[in-house]
């Protein structure tokens, strides 16, 4: 049973930190290098946030620790460190780099779990809504300590764009005015959802894993 | 099932499989890129850029390069957009910065049927060989390109700045990360 328990473990950590990866290298490009910028981070922000919080309410919800969340955001941040050492190889200006903040959300689902005794729908409920809300804030600090997004795609031609992709002028308030307050207000509805499915995932790979220890 | 069902179904699903493999290649037949809004051609209608020539065709990395030439509106109206360049290479470097524009500041008003000079310095910043182009990007149109010229650089590759800032704010958050996971040790009952 331990064996399957952790196959099981081992084998959402890799799927999970794979689109992470790719997550992180594609949305970079639709960030700092288009006209759609601030559109890009909503849905940047919305994404990862989906993604974090399944993972993480899986896992802590998996082993009942708190603490788990911490430990999730850590592996899917440091492998993003991976993504990273290829926008380097491609080209990008090293000091234009910026990869996605998941810990202190993490820890945030932690805390939920942990002050609410392991509660599992305060787990959904209170963890969702917070990973949702602070997810774009931590992001967003990101974007503020590196070289500015705009100025850099003027004047740095980036290495692979096609040439319909470049951005004419700041489209800063085209689609809302502050993409932290639209990715935090539809990230914190979106991840109880995702919350809730972690969950019940977890319920699932756990009545998987019994039908497996049959075999026992 | 009968066995006629289960011919037609398996017809079915072999049509789809030979569409799926074909489809894209016979689209991409009777498409032109025009279908999707993207002008084939790499000059644009609206605005021409004409005697495009660059000042060197060899340099160092941190040596710069001028492109120089004429955007000629072909239009009434006047038209906002920047210019800059695009280059292609067989490494995926490519990197270049542009250190000065003129006419000056980044987006730029191109009055209907004018004649307007322009020169783009640019640094290099990585050695390989280039086939450099002037790039007018026409807000609410898109990107025309200028005709081109090789250009060979050589040296060391320039790097950026390191954002110290930014590994700063990372490494605090994965230190505490560190900390709480140590202390919780959740792998013990995975």
């Amino acid at each position: 049973m331990v064996w399957l328990r952790r196959c099981t473990h081992y084998l959402f950590i890799v799927v999970v930190a794979v689109n992470s990866t790719l997550l992180t290298i594609n949305s970079g490009d639709y960030i700092f290098y288009t006209d759609w910028a601030w559109t890009s981070f909503v849905v940047f922000s919305i994404a990862n946030t989906l993604m974090t919080v399944v993972g993480a309410v899986y896992y802590i919800t998996f082993t009942g620790v708190p603490g788990t969340g911490a430990y999730y955001g850590l592996i899917m941040q440091v492998y993003t460190w991976v993504a990273k050492v290829a926008w380097m190889a491609l080209g990008y200006p090293v000091d234009f780099i910026v990869h996605p903040m998941w810990i202190p959300s993490c820890m945030l689902l932690d805390l939920a779990y942990w002050a609410t005794k392991k509660n599992k729908h305060s787990l959904i409920f209170f963890g969702g809504v917070l990973v949702g809300m602070s997810m774009p804030l931590f992001n967003m600090v990101q974007l503020m300590l590196i070289a500015d997004p705009l100025e850099t795609a003027f004047k740095y031609p980036r290495p692979t764009l096609p040439p319909y992709m470049t951005p004419i002028e700041p489209q800063v308030g085209k689609f809302y005015n502050s993409p932290v307050a639209l990715g935090a207000g539809a990230g914190s509805v979106l991840s109880v959802t995702f919350a809730a499915l972690g969950c019940k995932l977890n319920t699932w790979t756990y009545r998987w894993m019994a039908a497996w220890s049959k075999w026992d | 099932m009968k066995m006629v069902d289960k011919k037609i179904l398996a017809v079915a699903v072999g049509a789809i499989f030979v569409l799926g493999i074909y489809g894209p290649n016979l689209a991409n037949i009777v498409q032109t890129a025009e279908a999707h809004g993207v002008q084939a051609q790499l000059q644009s209608r609206f605005i021409q850029i004409t005697d495009e020539a660059l000042t060197r065709q060899s340099l160092s990395t941190g040596e710069t390069l001028v492109l120089t030439g004429t955007l000629v509106s072909l239009v009434e109206r006047d038209q906002r957009g920047w210019i800059s360049l695009f280059s292609e290479s067989t490494n995926s470097g490519n990197r270049w910065e542009i250190m000065a524009r003129d006419p000056p500041g980044v987006v730029i008003t191109i009055p209907g049927n004018s004649i307007t000079d322009y020169a783009i310095t640019a640094k290099a910043l990585e050695p390989g060989v280039y086939h450099v182009h002037t790039q007018l990007n026409v807000a609410n149109v898109g990107p025309g390109l200028g005709p081109g010229s090789t250009v060979v650089v050589e040296g060391e590759p320039i790097i950026k700045p390191i954002p110290w800032a930014m590994l700063a704010y990372q490494s605090v958050m994965i230190a505490a990360a560190y900390v709480v996971t140590f202390a919780t040790r959740p792998w013990k009952v995975i």
